[in-house]
């Protein structure tokens, strides 16, 4: 499969036609989609004519985008204007929103090429892509498997080659955790690097958008691409985008990589061995291994499911059934809330509103989240500490490669520690990476994740990139 | 349902062996306050698609069913 920079560089110097590169990927499609299950929507139409123009402007003469001809796949958690938008979930279903989100925007004014959204666990919450309306996505690696989430359409999609690159949201490792699954490369930026105008929220002040790529240096491209500025989010970092493709073959000579010694337990004994491997490939090229220590790690799972349920409770509480979305029918306003959030919302999310609810009300707002809020410092004081010796950490992405289906639906807590290693970044604000390092139980991908502090993001890519060509 | 929140808020209670008197609470990863824009007019959203995706609208606005003279 081509990768995004070949595609741009065929299209821009007229070697490779754009609407050539979209039929190769619409095929795939057809040929996997009925078994993999990666979309929501595939906008087939709208690629073939947004190629067809790229065509055109080529042929013209006229300058085309850092993407021209890239056929790239979308949560369904952002808004794309006339295109249904659902987060996977009943309750939205149908609904077209009104404008696009900037990440959409600056996709097309790259020349991008939409070729759908993707599936997701209903609004985002959960491990597996089991929790979508609309049926699991599975792994195209064994699918037998989960593909990892929440973004596990947006893995998917990459993993099977229906798209050359796609975004996803990372609110407590759904991208991170779902490109280990299906042996992709997955980024979440700092916080406020990539607008999350037009992204529908979660828990506002974890989510990130970020790409998911077949290798580092597409990912670097396209992360290049989305970020930047944006005053439509309050929260956006003020400055220009980070150079990150140029710092791609620096190598880590003298680089300072962490190693966690109190890291949590609960890892398959595979995945600790590639994470070993990885250590020592970045020790032969040049970097030194320092033990750093981050106890308040093993209270993350606590702190993040307080957070981000109390985040999300107030959040969702717009789907009321009056302004967007569907309705149930009731003789009165609610007694109508309550029928249309009965009915439109999956399992998860009605369970994780009730805990949000909970550690946000009066009685137990201290002893839930407001200790939460605590610990959360806790653990950036932690990171603090550890970057002062270190320029990266690096831990597994993922305890686990990818597990069966229905193997953790039953028991919410033993999915919720998936996210072990990935939520701290999250807490935290930071850079975090995934990226494929060879392979644990059964052949399935493990995947070896990089942190760094905040817009630490070269360091991050320059380790990275080192980890692949080592791989 | 009941039993899982009450297995999860068991969980949770890990977080009261931390001392976290002294800890100050973080609600987001940055200490951004009141980020205005200029006050310049600009585009907003078109009245009619918005309307248009509203389970129902009459005359310009959402359309709900009575808000009194029910118990609520």
């Amino acid at each position: 499969m081509q990768r995004l920079v070949e595609i741009v560089a065929g299209v821009t110097n007229g070697s490779l036609r754009a609407s050539v590169v979209i039929e190769q990927h619409l095929a795939r499609i057809e040929a996997r989609e009925s078994e993999v299950h990666a979309f929501n929507l595939v906008t087939a139409d709208q690629a073939r004519n947004d190629a067809a123009k790229i065509d055109a402007d080529v042929k013209a003469g006229k300058k085309v985008g850092p993407l021209a001809g890239v056929p790239i796949a979308l949560k369904d958690n952002m808004c794309t204007r006339g295109i249904e938008t659902t987060c996977s979930s009943k309750i939205l279903q149908g609904w077209k929103p009104p404008y696009d989100a900037t990440v959409v925007t600056k996709l097309r004014n790259a020349g991008a090429v939409i070729v759908g959204k993707t599936n997701l666990d209903e609004f985002a919450m959960g491990s597996s892509t089991e929790n979508s309306a609309f049926g699991p996505t599975k792994n195209p690696l064994d699918l037998s498997r989960v593909p990892g989430g929440s973004s596990g359409g947006s893995a998917a999609a990459v993993s099977a080659g229906f798209a050359a690159a796609s975004l996803g949201s990372d609110t407590g490792g759904s991208i991170r955790q779902p490109a280990a699954l299906c042996g992709v490369v997955g980024v979440k930026p700092t916080y406020g690097t990539v607008s999350r105008y037009g992204l529908v929220a979660f828990a506002s002040s974890l989510d990130q958008i970020g790409p998911f790529a077949s290798d580092v240096r597409d990912a670097a491209t396209l992360l290049e691409i989305i970020s930047g500025h944006d005053p439509m989010d309050s929260t956006s970092i003020p400055q220009p985008a980070i150079s990150l493709v140029s710092v791609l073959d620096h190598g880590v000579k003298g680089m300072r990589i962490g190693r966690v010694t109190d890291l949590p337990k609960g890892c398959e004994p595979d995945v600790l061995a590639q994470l070993e491997k990885a250590f020592d490939a970045l020790r032969s090229a040049g970097a030194t291994i320092v033990d750093v220590k981050l106890p308040s790690l093993q209270y993350c799972l606590t702190a993040y499911y307080l957070i981000a349920p109390a985040e999300a409770s107030s959040n969702l509480a717009r789907y009321d059934g009056v302004r967007y979305g569907n309705r149930v029918d009731a003789a009165d306003l609610n007694s109508m809330y309550a029928a249309t959030r009965e009915a439109g919302f999956g399992e998860e999310v009605k369970r994780r509103i009730m805990l949000g609810t909970y550690a946000l009300s009066a009685g137990y707002y201290d002893a839930y989240y407001g200790k939460a809020l605590k610990v959360r410092r806790l653990i950036s004081d932690d990171f603090a500490r550890a970057y002062k010796n270190v320029d990266t950490i690096l831990t597994p992405t993922s305890p686990s490669v990818a597990f069966k289906f229905g193997s953790k639906t039953d028991n919410p807590l033993a999915m919720y520690l998936c996210d072990v290693f990935t939520i701290p970044t999250n807490l935290a604000g930071h850079p975090a990476m995934s990226v494929p390092f060879g392979t644990g139980a059964d052949s399935m991908p493990v995947g070896v994740q990089v942190l760094a502090t905040t817009l630490g993001e070269q360091a991050m890519f320059k380790v990275a990139a080192e980890l692949e060509r080592a791989s | 349902m009941t039993s899982q929140l009450a297995g999860m808020l068991e969980h949770f209670r890990d977080i009261d062996a931390l001392d976290l008197a002294e800890t100050e609470p973080m609600t987001q990863p940055y200490p951004i306050k009141n980020v205005l824009r200029d006050d310049i007019e600009a585009e907003s959203l078109d009245r009619d698609e918005v309307l248009g995706q509203a389970p129902a609208a009459e005359s310009g606005r959402f359309r709900v069913p009575p808000t009194i003279g029910f118990d609520v």
